[in-house]
């Protein structure tokens, strides 16, 4: 990631979650989609040699419209950092979390993305609208019916 | 062919296994036809381990340390793979014995680790987690369907220092030859310790094996030449054919002088030499110092070997 980009991604990160350090010492990757991965430098220089590279690093965040939504590996890795947009979810939430399934909350919000905290751990983000927060959760890691 | 509760055991199968020295051939029977144990590892890379533990047993999960495995406990109580702590990626659910060939290698932060056969991603993630993120794991298989949950778990797990490639293992010595300090090949195998889990794999056919075993020869050479001089690499399978253990590590010490086989011991469970003669073929002496272990009921059968690249 260019140095301009990187720039870029921690002020969006203080804006919207209130980090400030961010993702720091270590290398961060652009991938399709905004999608963002952070890895170390020894691991890109090993993978300078390799062919048939499927992926490098961990998917921490992603650029969606001008706004930046931390995926659930990103939001734990900053967890303590992070001041702004995060709410706490209790036993049930976090179900519905799990699932993916919507979660009214009983007020409005301004920012789009807000970070999920469960047990003082930080679980990823939801996408805010018209009142409800909806967890964005990959379809492997949902609870489901069978679970 | 011989009938059980559980699986039909074939012809070529109970041949083998009454050929197997030292083996108590009921209670293998016996761990044939009973579920394997609930087992986990704790994330440390995302939890605190004490704390974690606690947190499980006030939600009522039975927890029992596994003697052998650095996080490993025993469960009961629930279906730790359903849950949300495995769902966040608190908890990895991971058969037993299958831990063993991590521990061996024992990788350290800082490694530069290469697991050949990563996929599903179970040891990959284990030798993540005891790197505490530092080093470099390359994670490869090559099966493109079998990418995705190792892509999947490593994600979970939270580690920032592995490349997952999709590659004939076989290919790695052309990119990068006496690279690695560690090297895990938990190759293809036909199963056998792992009847428990599939009762179809009862229908062994010794050419299972003897196909195989080209397959394993390569990877094993492959593996052992991605090693630096001085690196340690550990061979493994979840079978108990000695076409597909003992002689692919015999094979290994024929074909590279450096490669030496290194005594190890595993902690609170009980292993058997490894076979230095197999059907009239005499293997070498320090063959012997691979340990197989037999399935029990509740635990899988496992074959490991140690292997030291001299100087």
């Amino acid at each position: 990631m260019t140095g301009s980009k990187r720039k870029l991604v921690e002020s969006m990160l203080e804006r919207s979650y209130g980090v400030k350090l961010g993702f720091k010492n270590v290398e961060l990757l652009e991938g399709g989609e905004g999608k963002i991965r952070v890895t170390n430098r020894e691991t890109i220089d090993i993978a300078n040699k390799l062919k048939r590279i499927q992926t490098i690093g961990l998917y921490v965040a992603k650029l969606v419209k001008g706004d930046i939504a931390l995926s659930m590996e990103g939001s734990h890795m900053l967890c303590n950092e992070i001041t702004k947009n995060i709410i706490e979810i209790d036993e049930y939430a976090i179900k519905r979390w799990m699932e993916a399934s919507p979660i009214e909350i009983g007020f409005n919000h301004s920012y789009k993305y807000i970070v999920g905290k469960y047990r003082g751990r930080c679980v990823g983000s939801a996408r805010f609208s018209q009142g409800k927060l909806y967890p964005q959760v990959p379809k492997e890691r949902r609870l489901t019916g069978r679970s | 062919m011989y009938t059980l509760p559980g699986p039909t055991l074939s012809e070529d199968l109970i041949r083998l296994l009454k050929g197997l020295p030292d083996i108590d051939l009921d209670e293998v029977l016996r761990a044939f036809s009973s579920p394997l144990s609930e087992c986990i590892r704790i994330n440390t890379i995302k939890v605190n381990e004490e704390e974690m533990v606690r947190e499980l047993e006030e939600r009522g999960w039975e927890l029992k340390k596994v003697a052998w495995a650095r996080h490993g406990y025993f469960v009961k109580g629930v279906e730790p793979g359903k849950t949300i702590e495995h769902k966040l990626g608190y908890v990895y659910s991971q058969g037993p014995v299958s831990m063993i060939p991590v521990e061996v290698l024992d990788p350290e932060p800082g490694d530069t680790v290469l697991d050949l056969c990563a996929a599903p991603g179970s040891k990959t993630t284990q030798i993540g987690q005891l790197m505490k993120g530092k080093g470099v794991i390359v994670a490869n298989d090559v099966s493109l369907g079998r990418i995705k949950p190792l892509v999947t778990n490593i994600q979970i797990t939270g580690l920032i220092n592995v490349v997952v490639t999709a590659a004939d293992g076989r290919h790695f010595p052309r990119w990068v030859s006496n690279t690695f300090d560690k090297v895990l090949v938990d190759v293809p195998c036909s199963s056998l310790g792992v009847i428990s889990k599939d009762w179809k794999v009862a229908k062994y056919k010794k050419f299972i094996s003897l196909r195989l075993s080209k397959l394993q020869r390569g990877l094993l050479l492959a593996g052992f030449d991605c090693l630096k001089p001085g690196g340690c690499l550990v061979y493994s399978t979840c079978t108990l054919a000695p076409e597909e253990n003992e002689e692919i590590v015999n094979f290994l010490i024929d074909k590279r002088d450096s490669a030496k086989v290194e005594k190890f011991d595993i902690k609170g469970i009980k292993a058997k030499d490894g076979i230095e003669e197999w059907y009239g073929k005499q293997l070498r002496n320090d063959i012997r110092l691979c340990k197989r272990l037999y399935p029990k009921p509740g635990f899988e059968g496992f074959f490991v070997a140690k292997i030291r690249k001299g100087d």
